[in-house]
């Protein structure tokens, strides 16, 4: 055998395991769950009264989105177990039918996710989710062209642009920014200009912050953007970058990253005694970040849309609940948060399908068409403030963001929910064009 | 023969070595050496193991560049060019461990060898198509001479990495040939060979000389056998030329007894 | 070598060097062609799910075959591959949504640009060996990849909206429409892999593979001819790409990572290095098992074990991947298409099987 096929191989086989150990490392965590799960499903009673509605979401369960994309899983699931435990949701005949989970771990592979797109669709699903854009990015034509209901926890521009049957009901990462600058602003007291410096993920989520319309924004509040440095998701130093928004004078900080990222920053941050208010917008998760950095990361805001974070909010306690029924005891999360109030807006665009269509003509079509455009402050059990899609409601999700911040070991709610500004100029679109589109497509 | 004439005409000559000097970190592997060959002739390179036989024949195919002097063929210094345009001015050679393309049958490695005189290329291959087409039929004819010529029919499908010893050596001599070389150096050509094969590479040998019209140079232990088909030979020891002439003279070089077959009687 | 099948003798060396020799062959090519084409139309795999699958394993083939002219027969190894695709994939997203450029335009124009790209990465490369060449190549993907995300016109980190392809009025719309397509460029690729390697080119590929020192005596230039399989595999790639963007419609940095360059070499491993059969058999057979693991298996598995989900069973897919490979390299590292001359050389002698 030929000596550089040889090493070829050797090197395949190399790289082969280094790929293999983030996936290993996802494993082998929380084994106590196990049992108290299987001693929960003996207790019940299977209730097949129907045929199983069936919606579908992707997640990516292996490489650097495992840890969070878990949790969301693990919302999912306890969220149809409490449907199916309640009976189900009912056809026009009134009816009982349980509610289904096609899902699969896309490894962050868009080819997966497409043929699990399809597959999904051929089995019967009546609505689609993923999690990031550059997925989304690929189903959206399909989807569209077909008229299936489609979400994505993303919430970049390119979601609305062009939007036509893609929702995230999450608040554009642009709007989230702005709304930290308008709620620094609030107590700034200096004379000074204040300084912004934003460090962004290099890739498309992180990008997102240093998007010309959203600078151009911020500018016109008055504040000036001092520095701009790009990292990688886990980065191995960030020392250079600090220094830099230092020189800078920077008066505060935005970073669009992800847990890790953060808690390489805090750290940094710590060693080089740099004392800025800093925020991050949700996908950051600061539970994640306590984890991470619990000395370094005190005093990071995150300026999220969902999370576990005060004791006598409703929400909080309805999720407290699902996974204490459904877990054994309930865990601090916020990605959680999310993937209830992303999967209890899908099953209500089914439900209130299932309220117009009788079943045997349910379909994507019909979900998006007296589903989701039906949509109207809807409440996520007070997770997320009232939710509006559709035609009719200007496609928008709901636009709040509230922000936590991490004190000592606890992460609390120091405000309430604040509205979004409008950053993005081209939103104009879905009230002109985009309702145009869907008027047409829904028209047919 | 040539080496008998008094005179040597300029015009005869392939190839001329002078004052070539190679050292590996202190070890001379070459040490002043010149050396002509001959138009047409049978040219025996010999010597005890080490003394620098190899290294000399990869100073002519330009694998090694020789500390001092010059080799000049056709009116090039070939110290000074790649090996690949080496082969092509008609330099081709045989190595001591067999080196072939062993992915490949018979056929194709002498195919492969045609490479400098085909001309098609990347596009025309890819359609396999006009020039490619009628190039590989005109080419694939040489190669079916060769492998007449040199009785590889049976193993000419055969891919080579499989084939006995004596054979690969076979095909390395017919891949050689493939490149229609004006000098040919063979380095130990019949090496662990038994009787019958070694006759049968002398008889090769000297068929392509006459048939070819071709330089050989030839590195070989079986002194018996240099004696038979050479019609000359220089002598290597240590890195130096001890001698040079005819196979008689060499026979009788007091030099060379010592050194070389002195050893062995 | 095998045999030819038993009683057949050639009259002339042209028709000794042709791939279809007998009729039955012919046949049994015609046949193959037939199925291909009645596939999305008739049987089992007429379903947009099936043909998504057919789509992406034919796609694959292409960026293989080229991989393979490169690591398979000119023994040069490369991470680059992905890249590569991204370049062909980028070409096409803009060209085509910016400059409203047509299919057969872009498709040509994407497998250019990503060999002029890999000429250009290529000129460091072929000086180095082994290793050194695996870490070049690699840089070279993480250079591409970076362009692409920091650049303007590419649309960083967004991506870019793509239309489906068009050739005159004619917009292949349809899953099975597409598949036509995209099965007759990666017929056609194939086609001119073979002639590569079966011509002047790839016999010098094959002998720098397998012996650089005796390609050089034979008057092969190593130099020329590395850049030339690292060109070519990179046009292969460019057209593997521009596929694969009409394919998904969006343009997207994340979708050529580094995973996606070792997919393409355990592929090829799998299949059989140097050997255009095995490039065809490893795709179907690589992206087969994976299909089945990752969107059959795992979450079957996992529902079964809830405790499990997200945890083993999601790792499962990529467990399966390096365990096939891992076999492949210890009892059968000439790959799949070994295995199949194997089964041909035994059917052919049949019932004559004594020749070894
Ligand atoms: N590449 C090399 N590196 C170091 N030493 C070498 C190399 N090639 C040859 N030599 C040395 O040069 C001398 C001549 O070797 P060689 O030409 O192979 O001898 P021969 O072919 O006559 O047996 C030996 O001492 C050998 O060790
Ligand atoms: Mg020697």
């Amino acid at each position: 055998m030929n000596i550089s096929i040889k090493r070829a191989m050797l090197l395949f086989v190399l790289l082969g395991s280094l790929l293999l150990l983030p996936a290993i490392g996802a494993c082998g965590d929380d084994d106590e769950t196990a049992q108290e799960e299987t001693a929960q499903e003996e207790d019940q009673t299977p209730t097949d009264l129907g045929k199983p509605v069936k919606i579908s979401q992707t997640f990516a369960l292996t490489g650097p989105y495992a840890s969070q994309h878990k949790e969301i899983f693990e919302a999912y699931e306890d969220y149809i177990k409490f449907i199916n435990d309640n009976g189900g949701l009912k056809d026009t005949n009134g009816i009982s039918h349980p509610l289904e989970m096609l899902w699969v771990d896309d490894k962050m592979e868009v080819t997966t996710e497409l043929s699990f797109f399809e597959k999904a669709k051929a089995d019967g699903s009546l609505i689609h989710g993923s999690l990031y854009s550059s997925a989304y990015g690929a189903l959206l034509p399909k989807a569209e062209k077909e008229k299936i209901p489609l979400f994505c926890f993303s919430s970049s521009n390119m979601v609305i642009d062009p939007q036509r049957t893609g929702y995230s009901m999450f608040p554009y990462y642009e709007d989230v920014l702005g709304a930290y600058v308008d709620w620094f602003l609030q107590t700034w007291d200096k004379p000074s200009q204040p300084k912004l410096a934003i460090i962004a993920l290099d890739n498309a989520y992180g990008k997102s912050a240093l998007g010309s319309e959203i600078l151009d924004f911020i500018e016109s509040r008055g504040v000036d953007v001092v520095a701009k440095e790009v990292v990688d998701a886990v980065p191995v130093d960030t020392t250079a970058n600090l220094i830099k928004i230092q020189n800078a004078d920077a008066d505060f900080i935005y970073a669009q990253v992800i847990a890790p990222t953060a808690a390489v920053i805090a750290r940094d941050m710590q060693k080089l005694d740099i004392e800025l208010t800093i925020a991050s917008p949700a996908p950051m998760g600061p539970s994640a970040l306590l984890d991470m950095a619990p000395e370094a990361c005190d005093g990071w805001i995150g300026m999220l849309w969902a999370g576990f974070y005060a004791d006598d909010d409703r929400g909080v306690k309805f999720m407290r609940d699902l996974q204490t029924e459904y877990r054994g005891s309930p865990m601090e999360t916020d990605q959680y948060a999310l993937g209830i109030a992303s999967v209890m807006t899908m099953v209500e665009a089914v439900r209130l399908a299932m309220e117009e269509v009788p079943f045997d003509e349910l379909s994507p079509e019909k979900v998006w068409q007296f589903g989701i455009n039906r949509i109207e402050n809807f409440d996520t059990e007070g997770i997320l403030p009232p939710i509006n899609l559709g035609v009719e409601h200007g496609y928008y999700g709901q636009n709040h963001v509230r922000p936590v911040q991490i004190q000592g070991t606890q992460i609390k709610w120091i405000d309430d929910f604040i509205k979004c500004p409008d950053t993005m100029a081209y939103k104009e679109y879905y009230q002109t064009e985009g309702k145009a589109i869907a008027e047409e497509l829904a028209g047919e | 023969m040539l080496s008998e004439m008094d005179s040597v005409k300029e015009s005869d000559i392939a190839l001329r070595g002078s004052n070539i000097t190679l050292s590996f970190g202190g070890v001379n592997a070459l040490l002043d050496v010149n050396f002509q060959i001959f138009e047409q002739e049978i040219l025996a390179i010999i010597g005890p193991n080490g003394a620098g036989k190899t290294s000399l024949l990869n100073c002519i195919n330009g694998f090694y560049r020789p500390d001092k002097g010059s080799i000049l063929f056709r009116g090039v210094d070939l110290t000074k060019i790649p090996s690949h345009k080496i082969a092509r001015m008609g330099i081709a050679r045989t190595f001591q461990n067999i080196e072939l393309y062993t992915g490949l049958n018979t056929v194709h490695n002498l195919m492969a060898a045609r490479h400098n005189f085909m001309r098609h290329g990347v596009f025309d291959g890819a359609f396999y198509f006009g020039r490619a087409r009628s190039e590989i039929a005109e080419h694939r004819e040489r190669v079916e001479d060769i492998i007449d010529f040199l009785d590889l029919t049976p193993i000419r499908n055969v891919e080579v990495g499989s084939l006995s010893y004596g054979n690969r050596k076979r095909v390395e001599l017919g891949r050689a040939l493939a490149l229609e070389p004006q000098v040919l150096l063979l380095d130990e050509p019949m090496a662990g060979m038994n009787v019958e094969e070694k006759e049968d590479m002398a008889r090769f040998i000297i068929d392509i000389l006459e048939l070819k019209k071709t330089s050989i140079v030839m590195v070989e232990h079986d002194m018996g056998l240099i004696m038979d088909i050479s019609d000359r030979i220089i002598v290597l020891d240590f890195g130096s030329k001890i001698a040079e002439g005819s196979p008689s003279e060499i026979m009788q070089n007091p030099e060379v007894l010592k050194a070389y077959l002195g050893t062995k009687s | 070598m095998f045999n030819k099948p038993a009683g057949t003798f050639n009259a002339s060396y042209t028709k000794d060097e042709a791939i279809v020799r007998t009729r039955t062959q012919w046949g049994l090519l015609i046949i193959l062609v037939g199925i291909l084409a009645v596939v999305p139309y008739y049987g089992p795999l007429a379903s947009d799910y099936w043909i998504n699958f057919l789509i992406y394993v034919a796609i694959t083939v292409i960026s293989v075959q080229g991989l393979n002219i490169l690591t398979g027969y000119c023994g040069q190894i490369s991470l680059g591959q992905a890249a590569f695709m991204a370049v062909g994939a980028y070409t096409t997203a803009i060209l085509s949504s910016k400059a409203g450029w047509p299919f057969l335009a872009c498709l040509p124009m994407a497998g250019l640009m990503a060999t002029a790209v890999g000429f250009i990465f290529a000129i460091p490369a072929v000086r180095v060996k082994g290793f050194y060449l695996a870490i070049t190549t690699l840089a070279a993907h993480f250079v591409i990849i970076y362009l692409i995300i920091s650049l303007e016109f590419t649309g960083g980190s967004i991506g870019i909206y793509i239309e489906r392809p068009r050739i005159g009025s004619i917009i292949f719309d349809s899953p099975q429409s597409f598949y036509m397509l995209v099965i007759g460029v990666t017929i056609v690729m194939t086609v001119f892999a073979k002639n590569i390697v079966r011509t002047k080119v790839g016999w010098a590929f094959i002998a720098i593979r397998d012996n650089d020192l005796a390609a050089k005596v034979m008057g092969v230039n190593p130099f020329t001819y590395k850049l030339l399989a690292f060109s070519i595999s990179a046009f292969y790639a460019g057209i593997a790409g521009s596929l694969l963007v009409y394919h998904l419609q969006f343009a997207h940095p994340e979708h050529y990572g580094l995973t996606q360059a070792i997919w393409l070499l355990g592929i090829l491993i799998v299949g059989g290095m140097g050997s255009i059969n095995g490039a065809i058999f490893g795709s179907i057979f690589v992206r087969l098992i994976d299909e089945i693991t990752n969107i059959h298996i795992s979450p079957a598995l996992g529902n079964l074990f809830p405790s499990l989900a997200g945890q083993m069973s999601a790792a499962l897919g990529l467990l399966v991947f390096t365990a096939i490979v891992g076999i492949f390299i210890i009892y059968e590292p000439r790959g799949l298409s070994h295995r199949w001359q194997l089964l041909k050389a035994s059917y052919r002698l049949w019932p004559f099987s004594y020749w070894t």
